[in-house]
């Protein structure tokens, strides 16, 4: 178990309490525990665990809604050896998630310390930054597909004005369409991940700045031996989810590109979405899954094994 | 708990006690509606309809069902309306998992497919069986578009065509015969059309171009045109793909020079986000679905337009009619009442109300379509004769198979680089013809 | 970094405020777009020049977004209420339960579980969704709201459950061991000790259930079949089937769907007060 630990980045096990790994008492809090997660449980076998593995066992097949024969490792060595866009949407997809995760996390981490205040009408201001994200998918593709018009949208109009005479073509420009998505994604900065950021913060107690101030600290000071190690929990979610959801990256793309032009936005979920319901290919677009869900599985464990070294847990951790 | 509501006593409460009033009430209201349980309790037998449309469209078509429903008292027909993006998406669900509707409206492109997947019934016994239902009433292209192995699966519905629309405000300034008069007098081909788009092509007041035609990069409209110049998609059997022939590669390069060479059309940048929509007003002529022609109704109000049927080529490039079909699900439980729904939705007073006055589509009953009512208009279009011209005529329709919605994805994505001139389109044709191959082949599945 | 008004010099506070100011002109803006856009004519919408105030204003726009389709606008909305309310109240109550059992227990499995129940978030729901669908059409509960509600219920958002759990391990230890000792139950602590104290994380939790369910397409996509069960993003969705004939509804739909969220995530912010936490260790 001890192997577990280290990889969900965990501190060794405190001093006795609710932890207490002795005889009755640990089988009683080991019930408990069952007891509490119980309804996870449940909805898990139910309502995943039972659908996963027939993914799984779809993607060992040829599927088209109808008809099922088996195909052994088919699809897998298909995706893998032959199709030349499987390789191209990852390919997209991991530029999106190198680019967009770091610059998001810390627009985010930002804002949200600029954010968190008790001034009056700071609410607006959070809900002004927020409302990107609170846009539902269309209304924003619309408005994006008009902000990144070559001839007419404002960025250009803009960079015009500044003085670049041949501005990109951004969404019509198989060289600048990702660039455009990824600019996108930071609109989202003011959302979801921000409001974490901010509630990590607004958890932080003001004793410890209390403490560190009558220590003289100052507030750079504060901030890195206050702020950022006690947020690194808050970080480290982010991370991890931020690189789970820019993986499967899709409404952006099916509604304003379509994966164009000449795949340049192909995302790895747009790909597995044509697989699936345009070429009516579900075995194939379970494989794709299951390989994403793979290569997730992978990242994620390696952020947590990773995570030892920079995150700080304040209750001790467990 | 909080640092609120400890200050004020009483009008907190009242306060609070609102707002979960507020968040509660929806709650109880929604729930306090009975669901329909699957027969009406008024022992009615229930059909199941669904199709996608406009609002306007959907509007009409509840209406007509209404009526229906008025009419057959013995039948409850429910409309399962879906947004167009996931109409497939949706129907592909329900059908796969025997969950879908008696009645429903496909495309022909998912036509084929779904029967092959064993999911339409043959009709033939059905019209055999009716004495009402007369073959001859409908147009030989709506029927057919429901064959499939030479028998009919379906009925033909939402009869469409694509035709030419015309800015009559921007001919009449140039002091230019517009395609209309063009087309009575024998000259409307494909070369005449690149000559009046050159003509019409012209830079304004404002500094702002205006196009003589938005580009007809679509598969159907390159199609069109790879026709007209004598190639064609896949070869007849459909397991070659020619599109990279001489004939069809003169087609794709003709459609290019439009924008690269003539610059006759706007480039994808300037189409974008339909800035030179015909709409706008900056565009001379447009390739478009007839069905479209309502929504132009409605929005252009300062210039003049009209129709016209497309140009042909040097070679027969078709008519340009579709129709949609409107199919039996072979898992339904109740196939008379179906049938009956069918008929009425195909049925003289269906086809007025949504062809003849909603004019978003052509009627597929002779009878209607050559109606005076139909045929002249008080309002654009009034060329109505471009609707039913050449609608008798054998048609060309496009190869909708097993794997048409794959290999088009395929060849659009590189039709992409020819029309963003990133490549020559020989090089280019080669190397969609060698994957559309595979597909063909089934190499890809 | 806690702003305290007499510990910041005039230029830093006013340099910070022109920061967000800026910024939240430019996170605006789009907003700003689509109220004015659903204020315009429909000639006014395409136009170019773009049109920034629209003149004159059309709010019958709304009206007829409002009424456009078969169903009036407000029961969608109370559709998708409904099941917001419902799913994120089971979200709530299921996920803080269950985080509370990874955070504060030992027992064999637990870090095993903990990886599962993350690996759930790495599968893209579109193979799932088919078997998901199967299984409800089984149980005749197509067409009805459950299968949009029920699973929240079950601690189904591992993203609540990880976000509660990251939570729950920042509240220290000892409340709970003197909670024990007053002789409080497991579930006591639960409700005593750590619901209270989390009270940022679980606003934060009520507002992204909410939200994702109000946005929420695919699951009413498949599920529901009926008008009267519709919610607020199908409409919207046929409404974006209008996207090159009615531009103006379709913004003025948009922000039908938007506004209360807005609401909601405004109201919500008075919650987010701090200060809480540590007030019984101090004393």
């Amino acid at each position: 178990m001890a192997g577990w630990r280290d990889v969900l980045g965990l501190p060794p096990a405190g001093p006795p309490g609710l932890d207490a790994p002795s005889g009755a008492l640990a089988r009683k809090i080991g019930l408990w525990g069952y007891l509490f997660i119980a309804p996870w449980i449940i909805g898990f076998l139910v309502f995943t665990a039972g659908p996963m593995l027939v993914s799984l066992a779809l993607s060992f097949t040829t599927y088209n809604l109808a008809e099922v024969r088996y195909e052994g490792l088919h699809n897998y060595s298909f995706l893998t050896l032959k199709d030349p866009l499987f390789w191209k949407s990852l390919k997209n997809t991991a530029v999106y998630v190198a680019v967009s995760v770091p610059l998001g996390l810390t627009g985010s981490l930002l804002l949200a310390m600029l954010l968190n205040v008790r001034l009056r009408g700071i609410s607006i201001l959070r809900t002004i930054y927020y409302l990107p994200s609170l846009t539902p998918a269309v209304a924003s593709a619309l408005l994006w597909m008009w902000v990144f018009h070559p001839d007419i949208g404002i960025l250009n109009y803009s960079l015009k004005a500044i003085g670049i005479d041949n501005p990109p073509g951004w969404l019509q420009s198989p060289t600048w369409a990702m660039p455009a998505m990824i600019i996108m994604s930071l609109w989202g900065i003011g959302g979801a991940r921000m409001i974490i950021f901010l509630a990590g913060l607004q958890g932080i107690s003001d004793h410890y700045y209390e403490a560190a101030k009558i220590d003289g600290a100052n507030a750079w000071q504060r901030f890195v031996h206050i702020t950022i190690p006690l947020i690194t929990p808050v970080i480290l979610f982010n991370l991890v989810l931020g690189v789970i959801g820019a993986f499967q990256v899709f409404t952006s793309a099916y509604v304003m590109t379509e994966g164009g032009p000449d795949n340049a936005t192909l995302f790895y979920a747009l790909y597995l979405y044509k697989n699936a319901f345009q070429f009516f290919k579900m075995g194939r677009a379970s494989a794709m899954a299951w390989i994403l869900f793979v290569i997730l599985l992978v990242f994620t464990y390696i952020q947590f094994r990773h995570s030892r070294r920079w995150v700080h847990y304040e209750g001790g951790g467990e | 708990m909080g640092t609120r509501g400890r200050s004020k006593g009483p009008s907190m409460k009242i306060w609070k006690a609102l707002v979960i009033l507020a968040l509660v009430a929806p709650l109880a209201y929604r729930l306090s509606w009975r669901n329909p349980r699957k027969v009406d309790s008024s022992g009615k037998t229930i059909v199941r309809y669904m199709a996608w449309g406009y609002p306007s469209q959907l509007n009409t078509e509840q209406k007509l069902i209404d009526a229906f429903n008025a009419a057959n008292p013995d039948l409850q027909v429910t409309f399962i309306m879906a947004p167009m993006f996931s109409y497939y998406d949706k129907v592909q669900l329900m059908l796969a998992t025997g969950t879908g509707p008696d009645v429903l409206r496909t495309n022909p492109e998912h036509f084929k497919r779904y029967i092959r997947l064993g999911y339409f019934r043959d009709l033939e016994p059905f019209m055999a069986a009716d004495p009402g239902y007369h073959a001859e009433d409908f147009f030989k292209i709506s029927r057919d578009a429901a064959l499939y192995n030479g028998r009919h699966h379906g009925i033909g519905i939402l009869l469409t065509k694509t035709l030419i629309y015309y800015n009559k405000t921007l001919f009449d300034e140039a002091g230019i015969e517009d395609p209309w008069q063009r087309y009575r007098k024998g000259q409307w081909t494909w070369d005449d059309y690149l000559e009046v788009a050159k003509l019409l092509t012209k830079t304004d007041e404002s500094g702002r171009p205006i196009f003589g035609m938005s580009f007809p990069g679509n598969v159907y409209q390159a199609g069109t045109l790879i026709r007209a110049h004598g190639g064609d998609y896949l070869s007849p059997d459909g397991k070659k793909c020619l599109v990279n022939t001489p004939e069809a590669v003169d087609g794709v390069q003709w459609l290019k020079d439009l924008r690269w060479k003539w610059h006759v059309a706007p480039t994808p940048s300037q189409m974008a986000l339909s800035v030179f929509s015909f709409e706008s007003g900056r565009i001379a002529m447009e390739l478009d679905s007839s069905g479209e022609s309502p929504r132009l109704r409605d929005a252009i109000k300062d210039f003049r337009w009209d129709v016209a049927p497309c140009p042909r080529g040097d070679y027969d490039n078709g008519a340009g009619y579709g129709s949609h079909i409107l199919v039996m699900n072979t898992g339904t439980k109740v196939p008379d009442a179906a049938w009956r729904f069918m008929r009425f939705m195909n049925g003289p007073e269906a086809e007025t109300l949504l062809g003849v006055k909603l004019r978003r589509c052509i009627p597929s009953r002779r009878a209607l379509a050559f109606s005076k009512e139909y045929l002249s208009a008080d309002q654009s279009p009034f060329n109505m004769g471009a609707f039913v011209a050449d609608i008798d005529a054998p048609q060309r329709e496009f190869p909708y198979d097993e794997r048409w919605l794959e290999w088009t994805d395929e060849l659009t994505s590189h039709l992409d680089q020819v029309w963003l001139d990133l490549k020559p389109t020989k090089q280019v044709l080669d190397e969609a013809a060698v994957r559309v191959d595979m597909i063909l082949n089934g190499e890809t599945d | 970094m806690k702003l305290v008004r007499r510990e910041y010099t005039v230029v830093g506070a006013a340099a910070v405020g022109l920061v967000l100011a800026a910024g939240a002109a430019l996170f605006i803006f789009p907003f700003f777009w689509t109220v004015t856009t659903a204020l315009k004519s429909y000639q006014q919408a395409f136009a170019y020049p773009p049109v920034w105030i629209p003149k004159p204003f059309v709010w019958s726009n709304f009206a007829e977004a409002w009424t456009t389709l078969p169903m009036p606008f407000h029961l969608f909305v109370i559709n998708t209420y409904t099941i917001a309310f419902i799913a994120t109240s089971g979200t709530l109550l299921s996920c803080s339960l269950v985080a509370y059992g990874f955070a504060r227990f030992r027992f064999r499995g637990r870090n095993l579980l903990f990886l599962v129940l993350l690996s759930t978030m790495m599968l893209p729901g579109q193979v799932t969704m088919i078997p998901v669908f199967v299984f409800w059409n089984k149980l005749h509960l197509v067409d009805t709201f459950a299968p949009l509600v029920l699973p929240a219920w079950f601690a189904t958002s591992a993203f609540s459950v990880f976000l509660l759990r990251q939570f729950f391990m920042t509240i220290p230890k000892e409340l709970d061991e003197a909670a024990m000792i007053d002789g409080c139950s497991y579930f006591g602590i639960w409700w005593r000790i750590i619901m209270p104290l989390s009270r940022p994380a679980l606003i934060t939790i009520v507002i992204l259930s909410f939200l994702g369910e109000w946005n929420d397409f695919m699951g009413p996509l498949i599920y529901l079949n009926s008008l009267r069960n519709y919610t607020v993003s199908i409409a919207l969705n046929m409404f974006r089937d209008l996207y090159y004939v009615r531009l103006e509804l379709l913004m003025a739909a948009s922000l039908i769907h938007i506004i209360p969220v807005i609401a909601l995530f405004f109201a919500a912010q008075k919650y987010f007060i701090k200060g809480i936490t540590m007030t019984g260790i101090k004393g």
